[in-house]
């Protein structure tokens, strides 16, 4: 169905006409009904590759090599950040009308529906009538998958599919994603840095790093015993799900295109490196059970996780949210519960991890306590605060201050035209507006350090920087505040797992040395059992189970929580 | 007869081209010195129709700066040429020969977009900075105000302009001259509105103006620091839009006499004049039009290369 040959994607630039590469002699072939799974950091290109393929290729030129397809296949490109890839003045019944209609489907409102249904979106008839921001974020996902299923494609390229998916969506997902598959026969390209979704969705698997493969193989073979240092190295940053361990993260960041080194692309990273590595370039060639692209390949197996410290209990009382409720209203009047009689209570220095499925209500629950959602019923009190049940602008300035957010899309939470100088400086000018120049500066520098950027990323801007610079930046905004409690909301799941990993130490290295305590909503169990201290589920709006992380992980007592348990395990490493 | 411009507003409109002019000219060395406009230039310029318009502006702003310096003529002098009453034909001493007055002809063409420029461009950055400014309140606001509001703009956006400007006409007796620039500005500040509106409403729903309300910041500050500098390319891309349009309402209007006085020189009141005539003295008629309409291109196909060097920009960027 697809066959790749030496392929090269790049650019010409501007001035000096040198030609810079971003993918490089890529080779591969999928059949109809197969499935290929791409993992990397994000940068190395994985998603060129899906691009190219999908001839979306604006900017960019084919270089060397070729695609070869069938003539005029369909083709079904799923893009990264949901978000930004629906039109956001558009309601979502609308949108999936027009793709129809390309499509030159007849009866277009049942298909619509029959989409939906598909992709497992809960009550359609209302959300066709929603503008793409009244949706959460794994819902948003979801109809882009139905967009790109209503093309009846031959070929379906998904760009990171599952990001802001739970654990039991993904699972569905991937199920569904496979029937389909199974009924239509198409062939299927995931790109993801989850090898978890890899792992189940795919038999065959692509390691890349700076647009070259770096190894091909049986997937189970390469998570179990990869033979590439730099796949071991994002085996070992995936958080662990049986274990509080913390994952480990891969020292440096990978080489941009165009400032590729000479040799081995991750010499640089690379802990084995050696004089060889720099001056040659390992071709991908079998070793042993897989393909793989260095002079040194590995071949025993070791663990090098660091197990976590216990998060230092606090010992008084911060918040306590008491039975609130959040209601919408829906088009033809009917009352939706996104929160239903929700408690939660939290003391200083603590950290309360908040799970469930996506719509769940977690990140509503976040934008009551930062006081953008009005909630119907019970209370919120933050210690020392009288106006915290307030909106945000009827609070006092000090009360703001306590409590900072930082999103799930660091592309998206910061604004891309102020330099990350000025995105630090606003919060500090905000809260301490008689603050001089030279304190100003002090407090910028002395966050980022804490983040561990450096001076020279002040004056560049938001684009300028990768995911994992930019959520630095993100938190960095929070913190320079110096706020008692920190909302993150997925703050990880649009990262790469080696940059996941060390944004995780990361946050446990502030609490220790700035002492807040932090809420912290995902939906990766791994992720949790990492870093939070106690636990609380979530399910349609209702507290299922709540307690101490390790008790409900290892004891999960109701129904429910064990099996989003059980298929976070399914589809974990 | 009904003149706006009378002589003491075209004596501003006169100071105001002025104004406009040096401005014009140094934005355009400052667009080629500075080095992220050089970029933004070189982008426009690598569209055809950026390349035409940026050459038809930079003709005619050299033309309005230098013009008057290098033609000896005044453009209200008549003069006296003997036998020959008038229509003077082209020759060394006047280049474009004479009008039915006897004045050169030239002159007239170089000075005739004064009153046009002056007052569009007035026109054209008020009903840029009242749009813009209300279309991203407007999304800043709670539902049911934006919902009103817009449900008045639609009712005003379908009354045509010309009725207002009559409208207003008769209502202010007084009005001359400037009246032009409140009311049609007023008028295409809503179509702009729309536009602004429309864009930043996709800005509001992005995160970090979440994160900014979050943090407390007041509304005011929001729109003026986190959307109106990410409307920045839409605003510039409408005003450079929108005034051509004002351009050529300008010309109707004061085609039919309702904008620029006579004696004053003016493209419009020239073609208008020379219409019947163009046979005959075919050299009085083709310059106006030609003036007239490489500006109004010049702009037009300026902000079509604008709107592409933007667009296709932000396309390469989420590319990689
Ligand atoms: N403005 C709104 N109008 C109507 N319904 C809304 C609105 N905002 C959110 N909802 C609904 O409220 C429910 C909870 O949304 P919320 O964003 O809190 O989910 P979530 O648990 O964070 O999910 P995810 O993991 O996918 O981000 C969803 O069903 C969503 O569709
Ligand atoms: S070739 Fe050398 S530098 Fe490259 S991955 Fe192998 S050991 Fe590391
Ligand atoms: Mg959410």
């Amino acid at each position: 169905m697809l066959d790749i040959r030496e392929l090269s994607v790049g650019y010409t630039e501007n001035i000096s006409g040198r030609k810079v590469e971003i993918l490089s002699r890529v080779n591969l072939s999928i059949a109809g009904g197969e499935t290929l799974g791409l993992v990397g950091e994000s940068g190395s290109g994985k998603s060129t590759l899906g691009y190219a393929i999908a001839g979306h290729l604006s900017g960019l030129e084919i270089q060397n090599g070729s695609i070869d397809t069938k003539e005029n296949p369909r083709i079904a490109l799923v893009q990264q950040n949901a978000g930004q890839a629906l039109t956001p003045t558009m309601s979502i019944g609308r949108q999936l009308n027009e793709v129809l209609k390309y499509a030159q489907v007849k009866n277009r409102t049942e298909k619509a529906f029959e989409l939906m249904e598909g992709v497992r979106l809960p009550d359609p008839k209302s959300l066709m009538k929603r503008l793409p921001h009244q949706l959460s974020g794994g819902q948003q996902q979801r109809v882009l998958i139905a967009l790109a299923l209503a093309r009846n494609p031959e070929i379906l390229v998904l760009d990171e599919p599952t990001t802001a998916l739970d654990a039991s969506t993904k699972e569905t997902l991937l199920e569904l994603l496979a029937a389909l598959q199974k009924s239509q026969g198409f062939a299927m390209l995931i790109v993801s840095h989850d090898l978890g979704i890899i792992r189940t969705a795919c038999a065959e698997t692509a390691v890349m790093y700076a647009g070259a493969f770096v190894e091909l193989g049986n997937t189970e073979k390469i998570i179990k015993g990869g033979h590439h240092p730099y796949t071991r190295a994002l085996v070992e940053a995936l958080p662990h799900i049986e274990e509080r361990l913390l994952p480990n993260a891969i020292e440096g960041t990978p080489p941009k295109p165009g400032a590729r080194p000479e040799g081995c692309a991750f010499a640089p990273r690379c802990l084995y490196a050696e004089d060889k590595c720099r001056h040659a370039v390992p071709p991908l060639a079998p070793a042993q059970d897989t393909k793989v692209a260095c002079f040194f390949p590995l071949v025993d197996l070791r663990k090098t996780s660091t197990a976590v410290p216990e998060p230092g209990e606090g010992k008084e009382r911060l918040l306590a949210v008491n039975n609130i409720s959040v209601q919408f209203k829906q088009h033809g009047g009917q009352i939706f519960k996104a929160l239903d009689d929700v408690s939660i209570s939290l003391n200083t220095g603590e950290t309360l991890g908040i799970i469930g499925e996506s719509g769940s209500g977690k990140s509503t629950l976040l934008r009551c306590l930062a006081g953008l959602q009005n909630y119907s019923a019970g209370e919120m009190i933050l210690e020392g605060a009288e106006d915290f049940d307030r909106p945000v602008e009827k609070r006092k300035r000090a009360t703001q201050r306590r409590l900072q957010m930082v999103f799930q899309n660091p592309s998206t939470a910061l604004n891309p035209n102020h330099t990350i100088e000025r995105i630090l400086e606003i919060p500090y000018a905000l809260y301490e507006p008689k603050s001089s120049r030279s304190e100003r500066s002090n407090a910028i520098r002395r966050e980022l350090d804490l983040v561990r950027l450096t001076d020279q990323h002040l004056i560049k801007r938001p684009r300028e920087l990768s995911g994992g610079e930019l959520q630095r930046v993100a938190l960095a905004r929070g913190l320079i505040a110096r706020p008692d409690l920190l909302l993150l909301d997925e703050i990880t799941s649009a990262l790469d797992v080696s940059v996941q990993a060390a944004v995780l130490d990361l946050l446990v290295k502030i609490q220790r040395s700035v002492g807040c305590a932090m809420i912290l909503v995902s939906h990766d169990i791994a992720v949790m059992r990492s870093i939070s201290h106690k636990l609380v589920v979530l399910k349609n709006g209702r507290i299922v189970e709540a307690g101490l992380t390790e008790q409900i992980l290892s004891h999960p007592k109701e129904a429910y929580t064990q099996s989003l348990i059980k298929s976070a395990k399914a589809i974990t490493a | 007869m009904m003149a706006f411009l009378d002589p003491i507003s075209y004596y501003l409109a006169d100071k105001i081209y002025y104004l406009v002019c040096t401005a014009m000219f140094i934005t355009m060395v400052g667009l080629v010195v500075i080095k992220p406009s050089r970029r933004l230039l070189g982008r426009i310029w690598r569209h055809w129709n950026g390349r035409v318009g940026l050459c038809f502006i930079a003709a005619h702003i050299l033309i309005s700066v230098f013009g008057p310096w290098l033609i000896p003529h005044d453009p209200y002098t008549q003069f006296d040429l003997g036998e020959i009453a008038r229509y003077y034909p082209p020759g060394l001493e006047f280049p474009l020969g004479t009008d039915d007055r006897n004045r050169d002809f030239l002159a007239r063409v170089v000075s005739g977009g004064r009153a046009a420029i002056a007052v569009t461009c007035l026109t054209a950055i008020l009903a840029i900075s009242w749009g813009a400014f209300a279309g991203i309140f407007l999304t800043l606001m709670p539902r049911w105000v934006d919902g009103v509001v817009m449900r008045i703009v639609d009712a005003l956006i379908s009354v045509p302009w010309l009725a207002f400007l009559l409208l207003a006409m008769t209502l202010f007796a007084g009005a001359r001259g400037f009246s032009f620039v409140p009311i049609v500005g007023f008028f295409y500040s809503l179509a702009v509105l729309r536009v602004v509106r429309a864009h930043a409403t996709t800005i509001v729903a992005l995160d970090y103006v979440t994160a900014a309300r979050a943090r407390g910041h007041r509304i005011s500050w929001i729109a003026f620091h986190e959307v109106l500098p990410n409307c920045r390319d839409v605003i510039l891309v409408e005003l450079a839009m929108r005034w051509t349009w004002l351009l050529l309402a300008f010309a109707v209007a004061s085609f039919f006499g309702l904008m620029v006085e006579i004696p004053a020189p003016d493209w419009s009141l020239m073609i208008a004049s020379s219409r019947t005539l163009f046979l005959s003295y075919p050299y009085l008629f083709w310059p106006p039009v030609i003036m007239l309409s490489t500006l109004v291109i010049g702009i037009n196909f300026t902000a079509d290369g604008l709107a592409k060097a933007i667009g296709l920009d932000r396309r390469a960027a989420d590319m990689v």
